[in-house]
């Protein structure tokens, strides 16, 4: 009698033990697929678009180290981009940038980080035409929108215009490079620079 | 030990200091301009600033809603035209001493020869030091700022007010006006009234310094010269 009460309580406990055991065990995942990097349907290296007026004449010109297009958003992110146009003043213009996105079917670039616009440039794979010292630009940003059908540009972040003669800062810029007019906006300096 | 590195910091402090304010000048001494926006028009050379705006260079500030900077083939800038309402410019002397506080509707800078043309309701205070100064209103004022002050006036009439410390105020309408500061003289023509507490005086032309406090009357074959004096009776 004592033996088989002894029999049962330990086979009690046996099922207890591995009825929790069934229980404790921790669930197998399925492994989750990884979320890819990027949802990009095509990317190219050193790429380079152009386009060309219906005169054949080269209009503009965008290069960029990689270019990663996204089918959602339908733009494509660039990396080291740089713009290449001339204006209607017949200037010619490089504005680059660490980074940007544009927008193919509303011509919009958005550059970002350390955006420079510098005129008095080769452009084409020309001589522009001989400038002097007193017409050299340059423009920095840290985030700009350039339109490249009209060749104007905007910018809500601080933006630098030197020339060889003067400094000017302000807290915003609109920029129509074809009629060589800049509008800032908010807290404008302009200070003369001495002849170095 | 410890004395010598002090010494040594308030000497490094010092030097500092005295290099800070040794860049000072240099740094006002070149042109800047303010505004709230600004438009640059690089072709037509020209920047236009509203709002808030101002120049300022070596002791001159000027004040006004609307500013356009003309620039020369250069890129330096020519001319700077000033409107408001109106338009405040403050000069200080070098040495600090002496301050010209002016108002006007329009104003007119031309950098390189250092002349200012103010137009229309131009009010104008001349500080020489704080007992000795003038007042001066008047429908155009033209300023040569080269070295010292040259000052050029008309009106219809102008109005001159001379305070100087001991003395009794001199009053003054004229249609002209020039004053050297250096020589402290005062050249009033066109029907000049001047009146003191004690004289009135109506002539062509009066000279005044305000140095030697002489004042005189230059023969004028074609106008007299009248002065009527108000003696007080004695008690």
């Amino acid at each position: 009698m004592k033996r088989r009460n002894i029999i049962f309580l330990i086979s009690s406990l046996l099922a207890v033990s591995l009825s929790l055991s069934y229980w404790i065990e921790p669930l197998t995942v399925e492994p989750q697929p990884l979320a890819r990097p990027s949802t990009a349907d095509y990317f190219f290296k050193q790429v380079s678009m152009k386009q060309f007026a219906q005169t054949g004449e080269l209009i503009n010109r965008l290069d960029a180290a990689q270019l990663e297009h996204f089918v959602a958003q339908d733009s494509a992110s660039l990396l080291l981009p740089q713009i290449r146009f001339r204006s209607k003043q017949q200037k010619d213009w490089l504005i680059s940038a660490k980074k940007g996105i544009v927008n193919l079917d509303n011509e919009l670039v958005v550059l970002d980080e350390e955006v420079s616009l510098e005129s008095r440039l080769p452009v084409f794979g020309k001589e522009s035409e001989q400038q002097t010292e007193q017409e050299k630009l340059s423009i920095s940003s840290s985030q700009l929108r350039f339109d490249l059908s009209d060749n104007s540009a905007s910018s809500n972040k601080q933006v630098q215009i030197k020339t060889p003669t003067q400094f000017t800062s302000a807290d915003a810029m609109s920029a129509h490079f074809d009629l060589a007019q800049f509008e800032l906006l908010g807290n404008v300096v302009t200070r003369e620079i001495s002849d170095e | 030990m410890n004395k010598l590195f002090c010494a040594l910091l308030l000497t490094l402090v010092a030097l500092s200091g005295d290099l800070a304010l040794s860049a000072e000048p240099a740094e006002n001494s070149k042109l800047s301009i303010r505004g709230d926006r600004s438009k640059l028009d690089f072709a037509g050379q020209i920047y236009r600033y509203w709002g808030n705006a101002s120049v300022s260079q070596a002791g001159l500030s000027i004040h006004a809603d609307k500013i356009v900077a003309r620039k020369n083939e250069g890129g330096q800038t020519q001319q700077i035209s000033f409107s408001g309402a109106p338009v405040k410019m403050e000069q200080t002397s070098t040495d600090k001493a002496g301050s010209m506080l002016l108002t006007a509707k329009t104003l007119e800078y031309r950098v390189e020869s250092d002349e200012i043309t103010a137009t229309t309701e131009v009010s104008l205070t001349q500080k020489q030091s704080n007992d000795q100064y003038f007042n001066l209103e008047a429908a155009q004022a033209h300023i040569l700022r080269k070295n010292s002050i040259n000052l050029r006036a008309t009106g219809t009439p102008l109005k001159l007010v001379i305070i100087q410390t001991g003395r009794d105020p001199i009053n003054a309408l004229a249609e002209q006006m020039l004053f050297n500061e250096a020589t402290q003289q005062f050249e009033l023509t066109g029907g000049v009234q001047l009146s003191t507490a004690r004289e009135k005086i109506k002539a062509h032309k009066i000279l005044y310094n305000a140095n030697t406090q002489i004042l005189q009357i230059p023969e004028n074959k074609e106008q007299q010269s009248e002065m009527t004096q108000t003696i007080e009776e004695q008690p």
